[in-house]
């Protein structure tokens, strides 16, 4: 199994650099960085990670066919890998449809513009990743990528994801992540919350969760966080991974993935970025 | 007067030249209409601290602006004195002041809450920053307060000076000048149909009729549209090399002038390796001392 950890552009571009060097001392194989309107972009924070690191690969976690073009994804790609070899991966998915409303993109023929995406950076040469958690982007995925960031971390979720698998394909689990006790609790709760309330549908209505994906949606656009408590217990032990060194391991062993990336907040420090290096050698 | 280096996103050996082509220079980085990504490439230089990477020119009209601007805020970041040239086309140059009002909002953390050109709705960064923003000029005439500069890149001294009248509004802003220099004839092939596309496509209908290319622009937009119906020659004439390519010679001939008149020149080798960027670096020299 490989293990990769998550780092978004609200850190800065100097911790960036530190914790990746960290990472690749402590055995993570690959970073990945998410793309949010409001954080640094990727494009910037890709090469400062490959300019610190040797060998470990990273990937983009996602981003937005729907914000960038196929060509500035293309050109950005084919540069990395001129300058810094053969170890990035793109990782694409249409993006969080709210933030794109604030951008004034109203997603159309979803599915289609994946695949030509992924078509167009194929061609390129780069391995490309597609960040899915519904049947029919899933199935999709499989066929058409090289790998799926499937957005769950609870091994029944995970398994429920399998069944949409139409070929054999690199299975990434990839959710919040809390390594060290109480480590930015609150941003734990959130960002469980946010994965949760923008599930995919089908996903909602088999596990019977509607209801309060939609109490939870309620919360989050109201901005009252202090209310996500009522669901605290339920949102770390399905949403996210944490727990003490044993939970961990057990977790992580019962995703049987080919992947688990540790996903915010775990990479906000750089001790619970060793903490990780520590799961690592243990399992 | 300062000397840089500069380079477009989509050149081959692009990075190449970073490294090892005039290391000690401040480098500009420009965008190429689809070709390369410019603000890759220009956190990779501002990494590679081979000379210091001063800005880059940029369309705001090809990405979301708070993509640009968090974008910008990193390399200002990375690299010690970064300055954001937005550059438009003819047809939305426009818009480059409402641009820059929207940029400067978004880098001040302040909220946008609705524009409609640019489609944003509730807009807000995370991080905050200050950064030098500068307009290429698509006519000459006009400059802003808005603007902390201006890069012009119309080539031929004579026809800057003469043809198209430079005013001044504001007394802080920066003149710089973008020049292409050929160095090497013999390499004009179909890389410098898109720059001389890019450029042309940033004039305003004044300038391309003063240098006479409508038609040439008119003939490379259909190239680009259909390359099996057009070959280079087509392309290529005598006229664009002229209006647009000036070459070392001439270059070193206009230096004088610009040095009255601009803060900054900004050379643009093509090819980026030739025999002859010995005497780029003399000309270089020369006008840095």
């Amino acid at each position: 199994m490989e293990f990769g950890i998550n780092l978004n552009g609200d850190l800065s571009p100097e911790y960036i650099e530190r914790a990746a060097k960290i990472a690749e001392e402590v055995g993570v194989t690959h970073i990945w960085v998410g793309e949010q309107i409001s954080f640094r972009h990727p494009f910037t924070l890709l090469p400062i990670i490959a300019e610190s690191t040797e060998e470990i690969t990273i990937g983009t976690g996602i981003l937005s066919v729907f914000v960038n073009s196929f060509n500035q994804m293309c050109g950005f790609f084919e540069l990395l890998c001129e300058e810094y070899g053969d170890r990035f991966i793109a990782g694409i998915a249409p993006g969080d449809f709210e933030s794109l409303k604030s951008l004034g993109i109203i997603p159309k023929k979803v599915l289609d513009t994946i695949n030509r995406n992924i078509s167009f950076l194929k061609n390129t040469g780069i391995r490309v990743f597609v960040g899915a958690s519904g049947p029919k982007m899933i199935e999709n995925a499989s066929i058409n990528a090289d790998g799926i960031l499937l957005n769950y971390v609870f091994p029944e979720y995970v398994k429920w994801g399998k069944q949409f698998v139409k070929k054999d394909c690199y299975l990434v689990a990839y959710g919040p992540s809390q390594v060290l006790p109480r480590h930015y609790d609150s941003h734990l709760i959130i960002a469980s919350a946010i994965v949760f309330s923008g599930g995919n549908k089908t996903f909602l209505r088999d596990f019977k969760l509607e209801k309060m994906a939609g109490e939870i949606r309620n919360i989050l656009e109201r901005r009252q966080f202090n209310e996500l408590e009522r669901y605290e217990n339920f949102l770390r032990s399905h949403f996210s991974i944490c727990g003490n060194m044993d939970e961990l391991i057990e977790r992580i062993c019962l995703l049987k993935v080919e992947q688990v990336v540790f996903g915010d907040p775990a990479g906000k420090s750089l001790d619970s970025i060793r903490k990780v290096g520590e799961i690592i050698s243990k399992i | 007067m300062d000397v840089s280096l500069g380079l477009w996103s989509g050149d081959p050996s692009v990075l190449k030249a970073i490294k090892e082509l005039l290391p000690d220079m401040d480098v500009w980085i420009r965008e190429q209409l689809l070709k390369g990504e410019p603000i890759s490439l220009s956190t990779i230089a501002a990494l590679k601290r081979s000379g210091n990477l001063k800005g880059c020119i940029i369309s705001p009209f090809y990405r979301p602006l708070p993509v640009l601007a968090a974008s910008a805020l990193t390399l200002s970041e990375i690299s010690e004195s970064f300055n954001v040239v937005l550059w438009g086309t003819r047809k939305n140059s426009g818009l480059l002041n409402h641009a820059v009002n929207l940029l400067r909002q978004l880098l001040s953390g302040e909220e946008v809450v609705e524009s409609e050109y640019f489609h944003l709705k509730g807009v807000k960064l995370r991080n905050q920053g200050d950064l030098s923003i500068s307009v290429l000029s698509d006519s000459g005439v006009v400059t802003s307060d808005l603007w902390d500069g201006v890069l012009y890149d119309i080539p031929f001294v004579e026809k800057l000076l003469h043809g198209v009248k430079i005013t001044e509004s504001s007394a802080r802003t920066t003149r710089r000048l973008w020049i292409d220099v050929l160095v090497d004839k013999n390499y004009l092939n179909e890389d410098i149909i898109g720059r001389a596309m890019t450029k042309l496509m940033s004039y305003s209908e004044k300038i391309v009729q003063f240098l006479a290319l409508a038609d040439v622009l008119h003939t490379m937009s259909n190239y680009e549209l259909d390359k099996s119906s057009y070959s280079i020659s087509d392309i290529l004439d005598r006229r664009i090399v002229q209006a647009l390519f000036p070459s070392l010679g001439d270059v070193t001939d206009m230096i004088e002038d610009l040095r009255e008149r601009f803060d900054e020149v900004i050379l643009a080798p093509f090819p980026l390796f030739s025999e002859n960027n010995e005497k780029l670096v003399e000309v270089c020299d020369g006008v840095r001392n």
